[in-house]
């Protein structure tokens, strides 16, 4: 068998009662409590004084090795070129004036010979 | 109007935060008084909230712990010190609801006794007791942390929003669903 449903105004007087009845003897230990260390806020170190300084510095910093890094680009030199030519090429350019040019004695060793 | 000093007492300041800001000076008699000030009220607020004596009693030493470790960071500008203790008790009351599964000795609340003298009017409200102690046991720990605020420390929906963490409309409609889960669970209540 179930009981009727509680009426609006019983629900209320047993929460009433509920709410009002003492709860004894509480049972605090404070000397315990009062063992603990107590948060106090910390001073604030020299450090963290500093770290906003050495932020922007560090900002600074990348902003003008980026800025020298994209003018160097400017100021460089031109790139080396390598030589597209191949031998084979060079050869059949002039492969006869090259012999000559290697093999035409100047004045000087023709004395020597 | 003049706002008060940091750290010192607001002109209409409770007794309970004028003992608060010696606290946060490390006073230990005053915290002392302070403890003998509200330890009823929290037990009472603990018990309720959990329905088990030995972990409000626990909740009730953790609490006041806190108020003693962090009592320097007590602001009486944000608020009295009985509403900052009430929302540390508060808080360690769900985290420990949360933490448990909902424990009721119902043998006990079954054995609840009125001592009046007629006996059958006694025996209608024991049992009245007795079915809503076993609803509470069931109930969401926040509906019932609510109806407690609500009806045993007679807070507005407002100041229970506050402790809460949560909107008035909120705590009006956690109450309302708090009431109607009650009402059905003492008429599931074996007890008759």
């Amino acid at each position: 068998m179930t009981a009727a449903q509680p009426p609006e105004t019983e629900l209320d007087v047993l929460l009433a009662q509920w709410a009002a009845a003492p709860v004894a003897g509480a049972s605090v230990d404070v000397a315990a409590i009062l063992t603990l260390p107590q948060h106090r806020e910390a001073p604030r170190r020299a450090g963290a004084v500093w770290r906003p300084a050495l932020m922007a510095a560090s900002l600074a910093l990348m902003v003008a090795l980026g800025g020298w890094l994209g003018l160097s680009d400017r100021f460089a030199s031109p790139p080396t070129q390598i030589a597209a030519a191949t031998p084979s090429a060079e050869a059949a350019a002039g492969e006869a004036e090259a012999f000559a040019l290697v093999f035409t004695p100047t004045a000087a060793e023709e004395d020597l010979i | 109007m003049e706002a008060p000093a940091p750290g010192s007492a607001p002109p209409a300041a409770t007794l309970a935060t004028v003992l608060m800001l010696r606290v946060a000076d490390g006073d230990g008699a005053a915290f002392t008084q302070l403890v003998r000030l509200l330890e009823r009220p929290a037990l009472a607020l603990a018990f309720r909230t959990l329905n088990d004596r030995a972990g409000a009693e626990d909740v009730c030493q953790q609490a006041f712990a806190r108020l003693w470790t962090h009592g320097p960071r007590f602001d009486p500008a944000r608020g009295s010190a009985e509403a900052w203790f009430r929302r540390i008790l508060v808080n360690l009351c769900l985290d420990r609801r949360r933490a448990l599964r909902p424990v009721q000795p119902l043998d006990a609340a079954a054995e609840l006794a009125d001592h009046r003298p007629d006996p059958e009017a006694a025996a209608i409200r024991a049992d009245g007791h007795a079915r809503l102690e076993m609803a509470m046991a069931r109930l969401n720990p926040r509906q019932r942390l609510a109806l407690s605020l609500f009806h045993g420390d007679g807070l507005s929906m407002a100041e229970i929003a506050d402790q809460m963490d949560t909107t008035a409309k909120a705590v009006e409609g956690l109450l309302g669903r708090a009431r109607n889960e009650l009402r059905t669970l003492m008429n599931e209540s074996p007890i008759s």
